[in-house]
């Protein structure tokens, strides 16, 4: 059965088409990556299906069901910002989480915070951007959640932060949920990809597939043959 | 889900909140003992210019300091509603498994409640003033209260009830009213702008507050014209109220009306053109 449907998806801005009939069917229990250039609707089309934008057209289905609390409820989103309160403290987030989402895991979280050394009486103000980051990941990655969406996880941190949040998501993501990481740093991320899906302008399906597969039939990395398939459009 | 919501929204504000209450109880301390001092001075005939000058300048520091705190009470509500919902925070708030309603019924409550509890304080605030600045106060307010109750007494007809009855309505309409619109605002300033939220929303209350004047200027030169612009006595005003009902009555309608229409309005937006940075 199949975690997330997308069926005849369009998003437009104003005059502009982002998504054009975009139909796309996620299997449950995978890691894909949602990959391609700047601007083609990779964030669009996370945030349609956390709910923080409304599709111009089309559906929308997590689990079985349309977009709507009930589906917040399963997902577990890391937004491309810090979306933390600073006056909050770390333990005062911890119970914010546990409060809102069932399928938070306190001793998870503790466990990671404590890994990394981070005071839970700490408050956010007063941590660094990068730990606040990390924070944020601990407080997203301690969910059993069935569909995690990660939006650009790995985007401007150095390469030992990118290793400390790869590992994270390995090691803590629920094995039968699906794992969605949206990411134009391909090379970094391309080792923990199960499935992969280029997107091109307009929300179109370039490619896809098992990316083991892929590797074997083309003889290249997902890296490469990404350069080589947007080779003109950047 | 509602509750755990409008906790998180009541304990915010409420952190702040009562910081500011505390001020205004010590300020309303400062405020009676200056104005006892006051009437100390004038009553024993004492000739001191600059205790004069000191003392009401400090009783009407006092006296604008208690007049800010409910704004302070509004100012940290639009400020839990902005962050909550249009600075990268409402990243978190609108994935959260929570109805939209919920989310925007919370704040509303958390608004009305501190609205409310603004207004108790500052009303024990001024009889801390009173009670301390005025010696034996409860013994003329004994004396007053009987002297008013007789005179309203007097002037009672069936319009003065159905005002008393309205009044209330017409005070809920109304900071109904004014919480919608203030949300509203922010809501559609951070629709039509990415960059500069905060200063669309307040072009935009400055523009829905110029057209409510004018709509309440229209409602009023039907209504109670007669009443603003001839010189006639308390107790005729009260006598001759039917006009003043009708224009209460008329005005609930209206902020009701508009509370109504806003929350709508401003549910629509957030359930449908959420434009996050």
């Amino acid at each position: 059965m199949s975690i997330l449907e997308c069926r005849s998806l369009y998003k437009n801005y104003g005059n502009k088409r982002v998504l054009e009939n975009m139909n796309i069917s996620v299997p449950a229990g995978k890691i894909i990556g949602l990959l391609g250039p700047n601007g083609c609707g990779k964030s669009t089309l996370i945030k349609m299906i956390c709910g923080l934008l409304v599709p111009s057209s089309g559906e929308i289905w997590v689990d079985g069901m349309p977009i709507g609390p009930q589906t917040n409820g399963i997902i577990s989103y890391l937004p491309e910002r810090t979306y933390l309160s600073n006056g909050m403290k770390v333990i005062d987030l911890i119970d914010y989480f546990c409060d809102f989402y069932r399928d938070f895991d306190r001793k998870r979280a503790m466990k990671m915070l404590q890994d990394l050394m981070i005071d839970p009486a700490s408050r956010l103000r007063t941590l660094s951007k990068g730990t606040r980051e990390k924070v944020q990941l601990i407080m997203v990655m301690a969910r059993n959640a069935k569909l995690y969406l990660l939006d650009e996880p790995i985007a401007g941190v150095d390469p030992a932060s990118r290793d400390y949040i790869l590992q994270t998501i390995l090691q803590n993501y629920n094995p039968e949920a699906t794992v969605i990481i949206t990411t134009h740093l391909i090379h970094d991320i391309e080792r923990i990809l199960d499935e992969f899906v280029f997107l091109g302008f307009g929300g179109e399906i370039v490619m896809g597939g098992n990316a083991d597969d892929i590797r074997g039939q083309y003889g290249k990395t997902l890296d490469e043959l990404f350069r080589e398939v947007f080779k003109y459009v950047q | 889900m509602f509750n755990k919501i409008f906790k998180y929204d009541f304990k915010f504000v409420f952190r702040l909140w009562w910081i500011y209450a505390l001020i205004t109880a010590g300020l309303a301390l400062i405020g009676g003992a200056l104005l006892r001092g006051i009437i100390e001075f004038i009553t024993a005939n004492i000739d001191n210019f600059l205790f004069y000058i000191l003392a009401f300048l400090g009783f009407f520091t006092v006296i604008i300091g208690l007049c800010c705190f409910p704004l302070a009470a509004v100012i940290i509500c639009l400020v839990r509603y902005y962050k909550n919902f249009y600075s990268d925070e409402g990243y978190l708030t609108f994935t959260l498994p929570v109805k939209r309603t919920s989310l925007l019924n919370s704040k509303i409550l958390t608004f009305l409640l501190f609205e409310i509890m603004s207004v108790a304080v500052l009303i024990i605030d001024i009889y801390l003033i009173l009670v301390i600045g005025i010696k034996g106060f409860h013994t003329e307010l004994a004396n007053l209260l009987p002297m008013l109750l007789d005179e309203l007494k007097e002037i009672w007809n069936p319009s003065l009830t159905a005002d008393v009855i309205i009044f209330p309505f017409l005070l809920l309409a109304s900071a109904l009213m004014g919480i919608n619109l203030y949300y509203l605002c922010f809501t559609v300033g951070s629709v039509i702008s990415k960059r500069y939220k905060v200063l669309a929303a307040l072009g935009i209350y400055l523009g829905v507050s110029v057209a409510m004047s004018f709509i309440q200027q229209i409602i009023s030169s039907f209504t109670i014209s007669n009443l603003m612009f001839t010189s006639i006595t308390y107790t005729e005003f009260a006598t001759n109220g039917a006009e003043f009902t009708i224009y209460l009555g008329l005005m609930t309608l209206l902020y009701g009306g508009i509370a109504i229409g806003a929350y709508f309005i401003n549910l629509h937006c957030i359930k449908n053109k959420l434009n996050l940075s």
